[in-house]
């Protein structure tokens, strides 16, 4: 594969998610807004694999898009956000009252820019790095290896969002928390 | 199938500038998502449009300087995105049943 | 005998009435009930055991050969040289003193559990007199200034206690904040006297000022000129503080209207102990004072001016106790008098005198006032001579101890002043004591005939009960008999160059004769109704009104340094300098306002502002 072809690979993909991304956080719908995300979850995975990280474009398919995406999609269900809410956001979305917001994020994009430009003082250049492949075995042996806490310290992390999860989703009587 | 021996892909690179662009125009996408939504749920998806952003730069870093360390904390991003979505959920859950709305200007009992 | 017995009776004496007043007040803290009986008992106990304990010490030091005893129990304060301790001074001056404030407090003590017998306030009463009297023997026992302060003060504040006994009626209060504040004025006046002292002299201790400022400010014995130098200044700041305490001019309008509390405690603070601290303070630093003749010759105007006021204000006085209130600052002035005259031992001994029958005449005015069913007006009372026989002849004793007739207690005392200033060469001096002799022998009988003799006004509602009678009878006896001036008073004020010049003879008749003219002009007056009838407008009225009000003192006062200070204050209420504390509030008035709006509990409010910090740090981070 040539360098060319990855490189415009990259940024199709990197377009298809800003794409999906500004879709998300613009639509009125809540199912819509969570199926732009999925896209936008989908490209992001495949600019890893064009990074040469293949277990985290697995990773980012099966546990976010598949997942946590999924939890979003039923507590949308749940909630019941249906014709009414669509009719409320519709109102209360309004572009012209995120001037204020949107000016930030301009902002924050500009010094992007000007950081990544030839006007400032750049010190990182195309280093002329090359793009190894970092697949699931070097990860394994990480992680059996110098980070074996942190796999410890993630699974209890887990396990205090998932006790906290159940004890918040739990239906309690008329009796105060 | 995973190959025994690491793959090298002669001379290709993606730019790192484009990287970090990309990244940070997804992040700012998100900042302008959470300041902006009014729905609760919004607000959380906004969120997680950060946390993937973060996610990118992470294992873009880890590419750059051949390490596998990136994707490390990478696992550990995807971890505490979990966590927190599902306890924001459910707080969301529990907001819904006492307020029976997701307005987040009619939920502000903060004050005072 | 040994050094340890004398100096644990000195110690007794004043820390047992200082016990008792404890155990007074601190009962009903911890909820104890002391029946009346126990009340009594301890108090009076209290002050007879500590008169029984000078008692003892008055036979140790004159059988034994030392002429003064001194005793330290502690040290107070220890800071560089500045070095002050708890320490008892003994001679014959304080052994006098605490003879007095003893004997004729117990006397008191005995009287009050007659006189406030059926006061509801009986444990405090005597708890706060027990107070009185250890602060003022503290106050005598004292061999450093400091020491003498503190008993200083606390004399005071006993004092403004016991006139404000009655405090639901509040011009009891207005009476004993008066006490306290015109006091107070002297103090410090007394307080920077201090601080002068020691910071010339380096000490505190009584004897070493004495040494220790002859040395440094030593007097020419040919030195007519009246210098106003340190010791002078030094001199006159204490007399301010004796002059408060001891109700003379210019301090002296709050002595009248402290006869608002109980007459046992007019007969013991305002007669016989509190008012003598002042005389007893120029006494004790004769030294000190010696060495100025400009603040020995003030001390001598200020009696001479006093007794002279206050004699002329009881002249047309109508209640009983003011007369005799005028009357104590009046022979108080006759104490500056001598004091100022060099005449040291003699002011003592009038003081002693003094004490006496300024004791019994509070006392029997007391009774006087029981029976009468609390009347103070002396022109509502009359021929009571045959009703209350005791009470009548207590008062002629009195009365004529005051007006010092023959062969009375008051005689030799006043004698001797009027000596004294002969000796002195202080003429002018002298015919203003005369004059104040022939007023004091008038009005004091004026007040006799009119309460005792004539028609009678008002029928007596008992007769003086029993424990009344005896302090009566005992402080009678000592007003007849106790004019023997002590030989140790003696001995420790004269030099070795002074002697008794003889008088002539037409001096000696003439000093006797004046009061007793004065008594009979009285007794004529008398038998002409002059007094208590009304008198016609004009000259005579306005200047029997001029004496009423005590030569207009307080009218004086309230108009040039009261009344200016209250409209000075209110007109201050909006001064400029609230001003700096009024924007303080209001700024940060603006300011809560100003960040309330930052927490009105808005999540998208409270994000932006986090995304906003967070892009202008960058900014700052990016630019810098």
């Amino acid at each position: 594969m040539s360098q060319v072809v990855i490189e415009t690979l990259f940024y199709i993909t990197a377009g298809i998610a800003l794409i999906g991304a500004l879709l998300t956080v613009t639509r009125y719908n809540a199912v819509h807004a969570l199926l732009y995300l999925v896209i936008t979850m989908m490209a992001i995975s495949l600019i890893f694999f064009l990074l040469g990280a293949s277990f985290a474009a697995a990773l980012q398919i099966i546990v976010y898009a598949g997942a946590i995406m999924v939890l979003f999609v039923f507590v949308t269900m749940m909630l019941h956000q249906g014709e009414i809410t669509i009719k409320q956001e519709s109102m209360l979305f309004r572009p012209g009252r995120s001037i204020g917001v949107t000016f930030l994020s301009v902002i924050l994009f500009a010094e992007t820019l000007y950081l990544l430009s030839p006007l400032a003082d750049a010190t990182f250049t195309t280093t002329g790095a090359q793009i190894n492949h970092i697949g699931a075995k070097e990860i394994g042996l990480q992680l059996f290896g110098p980070y074996l806490i942190l796999v410890e310290v993630s699974a209890l992390l887990l396990l205090t969002a998932l006790i906290g999860a159940f004890h918040l989703g739990r239906r309690h009587q008329e009796q105060s928390l | 199938m995973i190959l025994e021996q690491p793959m090298i892909i002669e001379q290709i690179m993606i730019p790192e500038q484009a990287m970090l662009f990309f990244s940070l125009a997804l992040f700012s996408i998100g900042v302008f998502g959470v300041l902006v939504r009014r729905n609760l749920l919004f607000i959380l998806i906004s969120i997680e449009i950060m946390l993937n952003a973060v996610a990118v730069l992470f294992v873009a870093a880890s590419s750059y300087h051949n390490n596998s360390d990136g994707q490390i904390m990478y696992l550990l991003v995807l971890t505490l995105a979990a966590s927190e979505a599902a306890v924001g959920l459910g707080l969301v859950i529990q907001m819904y049943r006492r307020m029976h709305t997701l307005d987040v200007d009619q939920l502000s009992s903060m004050k005072e | 005998m040994d050094h340890q017995y004398i100096s644990n009776l000195l110690l007794a004496v004043p820390l047992l009435p200082l016990f008792t007043a404890l155990v007074l007040i601190l009962a009903p803290l911890f909820s104890i009930n002391l029946p009346k009986i126990a009340t009594s008992v301890l108090a009076v106990g209290s002050i007879a055991t500590a008169a029984l304990c000078s008692l003892l010490l008055n036979s140790q030091l004159t059988n034994g050969l030392d002429a003064n005893f001194s005793s330290i129990y502690g040290n107070w304060i220890h800071v560089d040289e500045f070095s002050v301790s708890f320490g008892f001074y003994l001679d014959s001056l304080s052994l006098v003193m605490i003879s007095i404030i003893t004997g004729v407090g117990f006397l008191i003590h005995l009287y009050s559990v007659g006189f406030m017998d059926q006061d509801k306030d009986y444990q405090r009463y005597f708890a706060y007199l027990n107070l009185f009297v250890a602060a003022m023997l503290i106050l005598v026992l004292a061999d450093n200034l400091l020491l003498l302060f503190l008993g200083w003060e606390g004399v005071g504040l006993c004092s403004y206690l016991l006139i404000g006994f009655w405090h639901d009626n509040t011009n009891n209060n207005l009476a004993a904040n008066k006490a306290f504040i015109m006091t107070r004025i002297g103090d410090t006046g007394m307080a920077i006297g201090l601080f002068l002292l020691f910071f010339q002299l380096g000490t505190l201790d009584i004897q070493l000022i004495q040494i220790n400022a002859a040395a440094l400010w030593p007097l020419d014995e040919n030195n007519t000129v009246f210098s106003f130098d340190m010791v002078t200044i030094c001199c006159l700041l204490l007399l301010s503080g004796a002059v408060g305490k001891s109700g003379q001019v210019p301090l002296q309008s709050w002595l009248p209207d402290a006869m608002a509390g109980p007459t046992p405690v007019s007969a013991l603070i305002h007669a016989a102990t509190m008012v003598t601290a002042g005389v007893y303070l120029i006494a004790r630093l004769h030294g000190l004072f010696e060495l100025s003749p400009l603040a020995m010759q003030c001390v001598s105007a200020v009696g001479a001016v006093t007794l002279f006021i206050a004699a002329s204000a009881a002249l047309v006085q109508n209640d009983v106790k003011r007369i005799l209130a005028y009357s104590t600052i009046s022979q108080i002035g006759y104490m500056f008098l001598a004091l100022g005259a060099g005449a040291f031992s003699a002011a003592i001994f009038h003081l002693m005198t003094h004490a006496f029958f300024k004791a019994l005449l509070f006392l029997s005015a007391g009774a006087l006032i029981y029976c009468m069913h609390h009347e103070h007006n002396i022109f509502r009372m009359g021929g009571l001579a045959k009703k209350l026989p005791l009470v009548c002849v207590c008062f002629f004793i009195g009365c004529a101890a005051l007006a010092s007739l023959p062969l009375m207690s008051g005689f030799f005392s006043k004698e001797l002043i009027l000596e004294s200033l002969l000796d002195e060469h202080m003429y002018g001096y002298w015919v203003v004591a005369i004059v104040g002799a022939f007023m004091t022998a008038f009005y004091s009988f004026r007040l006799f005939f009119v309460i005792f003799y004539g028609k009678n006004n008002k029928e007596p509602d008992t007769q003086p009960s029993k424990s009344m009678i005896i302090p009566l009878s005992v402080l009678a006896l000592l007003a007849l008999f106790g004019g023997i001036q002590p030989q140790g008073l003696i001995d420790l004020f004269t030099t070795t160059e002074n002697t008794t010049e003889t008088h002539s003879i037409g001096i000696v008749i003439f000093t006797i004769a004046v009061p007793l003219c004065a008594v009979a002009f009285s007794w004529f007056q008398f038998k002409r109704k002059v007094f208590g009838s009304d008198i016609k407008p004009g000259v005579l009225k306005q200047i029997h009104k001029f004496l009423y009000s005590g030569w207009a003192f307080d009218w004086f006062y309230q108009r040039v340094f009261i009344r200016p200070f209250i409209e000075n204050t209110y007109f201050n209420r909006n001064d400029v300098i609230d001003l700096f504390y009024k924007a303080l509030t209001s700024i940060s008035q603006w300011l809560h306002r100003f960040f309330n709006q930052f927490q009105n509990g808005q999540l998208r409010w409270y994000g932006s502002s986090l995304v906003l910090f967070c892009t202008a740090a960058l900014t700052y981070l990016i630019t810098s």
